[in-house]
C-alpha cells in the first residue's frame, strides 16, 4: 500500500464515524421527528441524505430521529428551529445555512 | 451508509455475559424487518462500564442501554430502531436518580479522557478499515516519510511518556538506549502478560483495538533499528489472541506491515508469542528468556535489554498501553500529550477498578487525579453503605493507599512516595470488612506460589515472609515477629535478582505503614478486627436468645453444633451450643440463625 491509497481508505472510511461518535462533539443538531407514526420510509431516506451529505462536509454535527415531535427541528447554540423538508434540495438548504 | 449503528460490547466480560447472542438476536431481528441497508451492528470493544454490562450504544443518538439480554434485541428494534422511542427499562439511571441516555452524561464517563481506549467501544477491532478511518496508520506513515528515527525518539521524549507498565520509565530514553547499541539486528517486543490479578487494561486494549499496538510497534521498530517484534501475550486471554493475530494477518495483507512498507524500504515483521501461566514473565528479563524457548527466569542487568536482550540483540519491551500512546504522540505532537497530566507524569493512566466499588470496570483518567475522584465519583463509591478503607495499586508489587492520601493526586511519584506505586493499573478497592493483614497475605501467597526460585532472597525469603504473615492471621504471632516481618521484607527488596522478589514485600511494608493496629490487634488481642481471619474468629451461641430451633445445627457442615441442658426464660427448647474444637468457622450457622442468636467475633 502506498501513501495516496492509504488516504483514500481513511477518506473512505472515516465517513462511517461521523454518525458513530458520541454527540458531545457535534455542534448542530438536526432532528427528524417521527411522532407517535414511528420511523417511516420517507423519514428513513431523510436521515440518510443528512447522513451523507454531512460526513462529506463536516464532523460537527448530528442528525437523529425523535418522536416526539413531527417535522424537522434543527439545535444549534440552544437555539431551536422548525423546518419543512420534503426532497433533496431541501436537505441541501438546511446543510448549507447551518454547516457552510 | 447506515442510518442507525448499534455498537455492541464485544470486550471479555461482556462476552461471557452472552453479548454475542444479543448481536445474533439483533441481526435477525435486522433481517425480518428488511433493515439490513439501514442498521448495522458492530461488535466493539470494551466500553469501559464493565459492572454494567452486556453493554449497547446506539448511534446517532448516543443512547447508552445496560444489563442488556438476549430478549431486549425485539424492543431495541422495534421501539429503538423502527419508532425512536428509547427502551426505558435499559437506560441507566445514576444514584440520584437521575436518568441518563448518554455513557458520556454518566458520572462514570465525565472526567475520564480516553487517549490510549480512544478507539475502545468505537471501532470494529477486527476490520482494519475502521481503524483506518479513524486515522489509522497515519502516525507510521507520517514517522516514515518525514521524521528521522530521531525525530521520532525526541518527539516520544518530548512527550514524557512513561512506562504504563508500573516501573514508569521513559519510554524515549529507552528507545534512544536501544537506537545507541550497535548492531544489525535488534528487537521490539509488547508485554502483554498482564499478569497483576484484577488487571485488564491491556487485555481491553488488545480486544478493542489492536492495530494501535501493532502501528505503534512499527514506529518503535523504526525508531530503533529493528525489523522484527514479538508481542508476548498471555495465553488466558483468547479473546485478544484472537483479535490480535487478526489484526496483524491483516495489517500484512494491506501491506501496512512487511516489506517495504508504504514504499520506504522499512521492513518490520511481527508475531505472537503466547505465555503459558507465569506471572514472573511479566518481568522484561523473564519474558525475553522465555520467548527464547527456556524456562521463564530474570538475568542479571546489567548488560540491560537495550543493549543485549532478546537472543543477546539490542531490545525494547514496552507495556500494551505505552504502544497505545504513542500513534497519537506522533500524529498530534509531543506538547499535546504533555498538557495532559502533571509535571513528571504526562497523560492519561487507564486503571481496571475492582473490589469494593460500586462501577467495577476500565477508566482512563489524566494523570493527577486525585484517588477520591477515581473512587466516588468515576467509580460511584463503596457498595452497601459501606465505609472505605484503602485502595491496592500496583497489584501483588504495590501498596495500599488508606484514607488520609484520597486526595494525593496519582502519579507515579506521588504514589511511590505514601508506600505505593502506580503498578500496571489494577485498583482494587477494600472497605471496612476487609482485614488488611489478609489482604497482604493474599498477595503474598501469589508471588510466593508465582517465584520462579532461581535467587535465594526471594525463593526462600518470601516463603518465610509469608509463613510470618500466617502465624499474625492465627493470632500464633509476637510483636517481635512483627519486627522480623519488616527487616526481612527490606531484605528481600535488596538482595532479589528482579522486579518479582524486589517489591513482593510491598503489601506487607505498606499494610504494615498504614494498619499497624491491625497488627497488633491480631498478634496481642489475638482478634481480627474485620472477622476474616478464620484462626481467630469464634462464633458463639448467645443462650439467652437461642430459642433451640436446631436451624444452625442442620446447617453445620462439620457437626460442631449440639444442645444443651439449659432452657432460657419464655422459651421451650434447650439452647444450642458451639464446640470450638469441631467448628470450621464458615459461618453457616450466622446466616442460617432468624433470631441473631450468633455472634462473630
Amino acid at each position: 500500500m502506498d501513501i495516496a491509497k492509504l488516504n483514500q481508505l481513511r477518506e473512505k472510511n472515516h465517513k462511517e464515524f461521523v454518525n458513530r461518535l458520541p454527540y458531545g462533539d457535534s455542534e448542530v443538531l438536526f432532528l427528524i421527528g417521527v411522532g407517535d407514526d414511528g420511523v417511516q420510509k420517507k423519514d428513513a431516506e431523510i436521515m440518510l441524505l443528512f447522513v451523507e451529505k454531512i460526513a462529506e462536509i463536516s464532523n460537527n454535527a448530528r442528525v437523529m430521529f425523535d418522536s416526539n415531535f413531527k417535522g424537522v427541528k434543527t439545535v444549534k447554540d440552544g437555539v431551536e428551529e422548525m423546518h419543512e423538508v420534503a426532497c433533496e434540495k431541501c436537505v441541501d438548504k438546511l446543510i448549507k445555512k447551518y454547516l457552510a | 451508509m447506515y442510518r442507525a449503528h448499534i455498537l455492541v460490547c464485544g470486550g471479555t466480560g461482556c462476552t461471557s455475559n452472552k453479548s454475542l447472542k444479543i448481536v445474533e438476536a439483533l441481526k435477525q431481528e435486522i433481517k425480518a424487518n428488511n433493515l439490513e441497508n439501514d442498521v448495522k451492528v458492530v461488535v466493539t470493544g470494551c466500553f469501559g462500564l464493565c459492572a454494567k454490562g452486556p453493554i449497547v450504544v446506539i448511534y446517532p443518538e448516543g443512547t447508552f442501554y445496560h444489563s442488556v439480554s438476549v430478549d431486549d434485541a425485539k424492543a431495541i428494534i422495534s421501539e429503538h430502531i423502527m419508532q425512536g422511542k428509547k427502551v426505558g427499562k435499559l437506560l441507566h439511571t445514576e444514584a440520584n436518580g437521575k436518568v441518563v441516555t448518554s455513557l458520556q452524561e454518566t458520572e462514570f464517563m465525565k472526567k475520564q479522557v480516553r487517549v490510549a481506549l480512544r478507539n475502545c467501544g468505537v471501532i470494529d477491532p477486527e476490520n482494519i478499515e475502521e481503524y483506518i478511518g479513524r486515522d489509522g496508520y497515519q502516525a507510521l506513515a507520517k514517522a516514515l516519510t518525514e521524521m528521522t528515527p530521531e525525530t521520532v525518539i525526541d518527539t516520544i521524549l518530548a512527550s514524557g511518556l512513561r512506562g504504563r507498565g508500573g516501573a514508569g520509565f521513559p519510554t524515549g530514553l529507552k528507545w534512544r538506549f536501544a537506537r545507541g547499541s550497535q548492531n544489525d539486528v535488534k528487537y521490539v517486543c509488547c508485554n502483554a502478560d498482564e499478569g497483576d490479578p484484577g488487571a485488564f487494561m491491556d487485555r481491553s486494549v488488545l480486544e478493542g483495538d489492536p492495530h494501535v499496538v501493532i502501528e505503534a510497534m512499527a514506529i518503535a521498530a523504526y525508531a530503533i533499528g529493528s525489523n522484527q517484534g514479538y508481542v508476548y501475550i498471555r495465553a488466558e486471554y483468547p479473546i485478544a489472541v484472537q483479535r490480535l493475530q487478526k489484526a496483524i494477518d491483516q495489517a500484512k495483507e494491506y501491506g501496512v506491515i512487511g516489506k517495504n512498507i508504504f514504499g520506504t524500504g522499512f521492513d518490520f515483521d511481527l508475531e505472537i508469542r503466547l505465555g503459558a501461566g507465569a506471572f514472573v514473565c511479566g518481568e522484561e528479563t523473564a519474558l525475553m528468556t522465555s520467548i527464547e524457548g527456556k524456562r521463564g527466569e530474570p538475568r542479571p542487568r546489567p548488560p540491560f535489554p537495550a543493549v543485549k536482550g532478546l537472543f543477546g540483540k539490542p531490545t525494547i519491551l514496552n507495556n500494551v498501553e505505552t504502544y497505545a500512546n504513542v500513534p497519537r504522540i506522533i500524529l498530534e505532537g509531543a506538547e499535546k500529550f504533555a498538557s495532559i497530566g502533571t509535571e513528571k507524569s504526562k497523560g492519561t493512566k487507564v486503571f481496571a477498578l475492582g473490589g469494593k466499588i460500586v462501577n467495577t470496570g476500565l477508566v482512563e483518567v489524566p494523570m493527577g487525579t486525585t484517588l477520591r475522584e477515581v473512587v466516588f465519583e468515576i467509580g460511584g463509591g463503596i457498595p452497601n453503605g459501606k465505609k472505605f478503607k484503602a485502595a491496592q495499586t500496583g497489584g501483588p508489587s504495590g501498596g495500599c493507599i488508606p484514607v488520609e492520601h484520597l486526595d494525593v493526586p496519582i502519579d507515579y511519584d506521588n504514589l511511590i512516595a505514601i508506600g505505593s506505586m502506580m503498578g500496571s493499573g489494577g485498583l482494587i478497592v477494600m472497605d471496612e470488612d476487609n482485614c488488611m493483614v489478609d489482604i497482604a497475605k493474599f498477595f503474598l501467597e501469589f508471588t510466593v506460589d508465582e517465584s520462579c526460585g532461581k535467587c535465594t532472597p526471594c525463593r526462600i525469603g518470601n516463603k518465610r515472609l509469608l509463613e510470618l504473615l500466617t502465624k499474625v492471621t492465627e493470632g500464633k504471632a509476637t510483636l517481635e515477629d512483627l519486627d522480623k516481618m519488616e527487616k526481612l521484607c527490606h531484605y528481600i527488596k535488596a538482595n532479589s535478582l528482579c522486579g518479582l522478589g524486589q517489591t513482593a514485600p510491598n503489601p506487607v511494608l505498606s499494610t504494615l505503614r498504614y494498619f499497624k493496629d491491625e497488627y497488633i490487634a491480631h498478634v496481642v488481642d489475638k482478634k481480627c478486627p474485620a472477622g476474616v481471619c478464620k484462626g481467630l474468629l469464634r462464633y458463639t451461641i448467645d443462650k439467652e436468645k437461642c430459642i433451640g430451633c436446631g436451624i444452625c445445627a442442620k446447617q453445620c457442615p462439620a457437626n460442631a453444633i449440639t444442645r444443651t441442658d439449659y432452657i432460657a426464660p419464655g422459651h421451650k427448647l434447650a439452647s444450642m451450643v458451639i464446640d470450638q474444637e469441631k467448628c470450621v468457622k464458615c459461618g453457616a450457622c450466622e446466616k442460617a440463625c432468624k433470631f441473631g442468636a450468633i455472634t462473630k467475633g
